[in-house]
C-alpha cells in the first residue's frame, strides 16, 4: 500500500505508454484476426506469449485501480478504465476473448497456455474486475463449456485446467444477485459433483474403474478439486470447504479402488494436500476436526494397501517418492495451523450450517504422529538423498519436535529410535538448512526434559548424546553465524540438563592438550564462557548473557581446534 | 467427450489406447513411443528458433522389458495412450516356468511366466517358503506381465 502511495506518474511518463509497449494492444488485434482466418499455423508462441504478457501486467495494474490506495490517479486513467466506465466493461469483453482465444487455438502451447489462465486469474481474483467480467456472456459460455469437458478446452493440459477451474471458482465470488448467483453454481460446481456422483454410484464402478475414460473422468474431477482448494480466500472458504468436504469422503473410498494405480493415487493425496494448505489457517476448531479426521482416514487406507509392499516395476523408486513427499506434505500443511491459525472459532462458518458436535475427537497430533509412524520406516538413506524429500521430511520431524514435544517420550520405542536416528543424522551429515533444523528441534526437546525431571528416559540419555554432538560442533568445526546461533540455543539448553556431563566434556577436551598455550586459552575461554551462568538455568535472562558470551568464546577459541 | 457418459458397453472391444494431444502428457504418465507402451520418464519442451512452435522431447521407459525409448514430436501432434490395468492375483503355484494365479471369480489362470531376474526369484523363494503373496499383474496392448509381488492380508 505503501509503495503505491508513491507512485504518482502521468500517463506520458509511464512505462506501460513507452513506444515498444504501445505496439502491443495493436499486435493483440492482428493475432486475434490472424486466428480467425485460421492462419495461427503462421503465427508466433512467442509473440503471444509476449501478447498476454503485456496484457496481464496492464489488467493489474491499471484496469479498474482501488482508487482508495492511491492519493492521485490522472483522469485520463479513471475516466478511461476505472470503476464504471464504458472503457473497463469493453476492455474486460475484449481480454476474455484473448483468453478464450489462446485456450482454443494455443493448447500445445504450454507456456502459453498456461500465462493465458493466469491471465483469466488477474482478471478474477479482485471483485471489481470479477463483476466486470460476469456480466459477458463469453465467461458463462466458458463455465459451460468446461462443465462439459468438451473440445477444444479439454486438449489443455491438467495443470491449465486446474488454474481454469480455480478462476472459475473465483469468479463465482462476484456480485450477483442470489438468482444468478444459484445459477453460476449449478453450472460450475453441481456439473463437477453430477458427473463424479454419476460415475462412482455405478453399480458396476469396481469393474469398469480401469477403463481409460473412466480414469481420466476421475482424474479430471481430483484436478478440478485442487483447482477449486487453490481459489480459496478468507471470504469464499466456508462455501468451498463444505463442498469439498464431500468429495474428500469419497475420495478416500478411491484410494481403495485404485490402490494399483499410483498415478491416481498420488493425485487423490494431492487433493488433501491442498485443501490442508489453502484452507486450514482459516476453519475453526470443528471444521479443522472434520478435515483431520478425513486425512487420518486417508492415511489408514492408504497404510493398509501399502504395508509390505515392495514394487519391482522399472520406475519404482520415483512411484515411492512422489506419494511419500505428498503424505509429509499433508502432514506438515496439517501443523501449520499451529503457526498461522485466521480462524475465529467457527465464526466465518456462521450462518452456513449449525455446529455439530463430534464423538470423536481427532486433534492435528493424532493425524500426524500416525502420518509419522507411517512414513518414517519407509524413509530409507537412499530416498532421504532425494534432496525435496529429505528436506520435506527434516521439515516435518523437527515441526512435531518444536508443536508437540510432549508427544514425543510417548511414541513407540521404534518410531522414537528412529526419530532420534533422525535428529542425530541430521546434525551430521546433511545440509545446513537440514542441520539447522535439526538444532532447532533440539531445544524444545531439552526443555521438555527439564520440565519432565526423569534422568533416566530415553530422552533423556537421548538429549545427553545430543550435547556431546553439539559440543563437538562448536568447538572442533567451523561453522557461519547462523548455524552458530541456531547451534548456541541447543547448547546451552543442554548444558542446563546435563550439567555435569558438560563438566566431562570440558575436562576431557583440555586434558587431551599438549600444547600449554592452547591448554591455558581454552580453559580460560570455557571459565568465562559459564561466569554468567552459574549453575545453569532455563532463565531467558541467563540464556541470553550466555549466548553473549559464546559469541566470545568462538571469536576467542573457534577454529582452534579444527581438523584440518 | 460426450456430456453423458455411457458405460454400458463394458470391457469387450474396448480400444488398447486412445488419443492425447503431446502437450497435455505428463511426466511419469503413459504413451505408446515405436508401437511399445512405456511409461513418461523425462518430457521436454523445446521450439526451433525464437519464434518457433513448441516440440516436445519424450523419453519413456517400456513397461515390460524396460527398455529405454525416444521420440520427438511437435505438440499439436496427437500420441497414443495405453490403457493400462493393473490386477493382483493370489499365487497358488509354479509349473514348468508358469505362474498359477487365482482370479478374483475363483478361476486358475496359468498363462503368465514367471519373470525373469531379481523379481522371479523373490516369487520363488517367498512361494517355496509357503508365505502367501499376491502378485501384481500389468496389462496394455494385448500383453501381460507380472511386476510385483505383496503379502496377502
Amino acid at each position: 500500500s505503501a509503495y503505491f502511495m508513491k507512485k504518482k506518474k502521468s500517463v506520458s511518463q509511464s512505462h506501460i505508454s513507452s513506444p515498444k509497449n504501445t505496439q502491443h494492444p495493436y499486435l493483440s488485434e492482428v493475432e486475434s484476426r490472424a486466428i480467425r482466418a485460421n492462419l495461427t499455423h503462421l503465427l508466433s508462441p512467442q509473440m503471444g506469449k509476449d501478447i498476454v504478457w503485456f496484457l496481464k501486467r496492464w489488467a493489474k495494474t491499471y484496469l479498474l485501480v482501488d482508487e482508495k490506495l492511491y492519493d492521485q490517479i490522472s483522469l485520463p486513467f479513471s475516466t478511461a478504465f476505472g470503476a464504471d466506465t464504458e472503457g473497463s466493461q469493453w476492455i474486460v469483453g475484449y481480454l476474455l476473448e484473448k483468453v478464450i482465444s489462446n485456450l482454443a487455438v494455443w493448447s500445445s502451447e504450454q507456456d502459453l497456455a498456461n500465462d493465458t489462465v493466469q491471465l483469466l486469474v488477474t482478471l478474477v481474483e479482485r471483485r471489481e474486475r470479477a463483476n466486470l467480467v460476469i456480466q459477458c456472456e463469453n465467461w458463462w459460455n466458458l463455465a459451460k463449456q468446461f462443465a462439459r469437458r468438451s473440445p477444444p478446452l479439454h486438449y489443455l493440459s491438467s495443470s491449465v485446467q486446474r488454474t481454469l477451474m480455480k478462476a472459475l471458482v473465483l469468479g463465482g465470488f462476484a456480485h450477483m444477485d442470489t438468482e444468478t448467483k444459484q445459477q453460476y453454481w449449478t453450472e460450475v460446481l453441481q456439473p463437477l459433483q453430477q458427473r463424479f456422483l454419476n460415475v462412482i454410484n455405478q453399480e458396476n464402478f469396481q469393474q469398469i474403474c480401469q477403463e481409460e475414460e473412466v480414469k481420466q473422468e476421475i482424474t479430471a474431477t481430483l484436478e478440478a478439486l485442487c483447482g477449486i482448494a487453490e481459489a480459496t480466500q478468507i471470504d469464499n472458504v466456508a462455501i468451498l470447504f463444505n463442498f469439498l468436504m464431500d468429495f474428500l469422503n469419497n475420495c478416500i473410498g478411491l484410494m481403495e479402488v485404485y490402490k494399483n494405480t499410483p498415478e491416481t493415487v498420488n493425485l487423490i493425496i494431492e487433493v488433501f494436500v491442498e485443501v490442508a494448505h489453502k484452507q486450514i489457517c482459516y476453519l475453526g476448531e470443528a471444521k479443522a476436526m472434520n478435515l483431520y479426521e478425513a486425512c487420518l482416514t486417508l492415511l489408514q487406507v492408504y497404510s493398509k494397501n501399502n504395508l509390505g509392499r515392495q514394487r519391482i516395476d522399472v520406475t519404482a523408486e520415483e512411484d515411492q517418492y512422489q506419494d511419500l513427499l505428498l503424505i509429509m506434505e499433508l502432514l506438515t500443511n496439517l501443523l501449520s495451523k499451529e503457526f498461522i491459525d485466521f480462524s475465529d472459532t467457527d465464526e466465518v462458518f456462521r450462518g452456513h450450517e449449525p455446529g455439530q458436535a463430534t464423538n470423536r475427537s481427532v486433534s492435528a497430533a493424532d493425524v500426524v504422529l500416525y502420518g509419522v509412524n507411517l512414513v518414517l520406516p519407509l524413509m530409507s538413506q537412499d530416498l532421504l538423498k532425494f534432496p525435496s524429500l529429505c528436506n520435506q521430511y527434516y521439515k516435518l520431524i523437527t515441526f512435531i519436535c518444536e508443536i508437540f514435544p510432549e508427544k514425543i517420550p510417548q511414541l513407540p520405542e521404534d518410531l522414537f529410535k528412529s526419530l532420534m536416528y533422525s535428529l542425530e543424522l541430521g546434525m551430521s551429515s546433511m545440509s545446513s538448512e537440514v542441520c539447522q533444523l535439526c538444532l532447532e528441534a533440539v531445544t524444545p526437546l531439552a526443555e521438555q526434559c527439564a520440565k519432565a525431571q526423569e534422568t533416566d528416559s530415553a530422552l533423556f540419555l537421548a538429549t545427553r548424546h545430543f550435547l556431546k554432538m553439539v559440543f563437538d560442533m562448536l568447538v572442533l568445526q567451523k561453522h557461519n553465524t547462523e548455524m552458530t546461533t541456531a547451534a548456541g540455543e541447543a547448547f546451552y539448553t543442554l548444558v542446563c540438563l546435563h550439567q555435569a556431563e558438560y563438566s566431562e566434556l570440558v575436562e576431557t577436551l583440555l586434558s587431551t592438550q599438549q600444547d600449554p598455550v592452547i591448554y591455558q586459552r581454552l580453559a580460560d575461554a570455557f571459565n568465562k564462557l559459564t561466569a554468567s551462568s552459574t549453575p545453569p538455568t532455563l532463565d531467558r535472562k541467563q540464556k541470553m548473557a550466555f549466548l553473549k558470551s559464546l559469541e566470545e568464546f568462538m571469536a576467542n577459541v573457534g577454529g582452534l581446534l579444527c581438523v584440518k | 467427450m460426450a456430456d453423458e457418459l455411457d458405460f454400458t458397453t463394458g470391457d469387450a472391444g474396448a480400444s488398447s489406447t486412445y488419443p492425447m494431444q503431446c502437450s497435455a502428457l505428463r511426466k511419469n504418465g503413459f504413451v505408446v513411443l515405436k508401437g511399445r507402451p512405456c511409461k513418461i520418464v523425462e518430457m521436454s519442451t523445446s521450439k526451433t528458433g525464437k519464434h518457433g512452435h513448441a516440440k516436445v522431447h519424450l523419453v519413456g521407459i517400456d513397461i515390460f522389458n524396460g527398455k529405454k525409448y525416444e521420440d520427438i514430436c511437435p505438440s499439436t501432434h496427437n500420441m497414443d495412450v495405453p490403457n493400462i490395468k493393473r490386477n493382483d492375483y493370489q499365487l497358488i503355484g509354479i509349473q514348468d516356468g508358469y505362474l498359477s494365479l487365482l482370479t478374483e471369480s475363483g478361476e486358475v489362470r496359468e498363462d503368465l511366466k514367471l519373470p525373469e531376474g531379481d523379481l522371479g526369484k523373490e516369487i520363488e523363494g517367498k512361494f517355496n517358503a509357503n508365505e502367501d503373496v499376491q502378485i501384481s499383474v500389468i496389462s496394455a496392448m494385448n500383453e501381460e506381465c507380472a511386476v510385483a509381488i505383496k503379502p496377502c492380508k
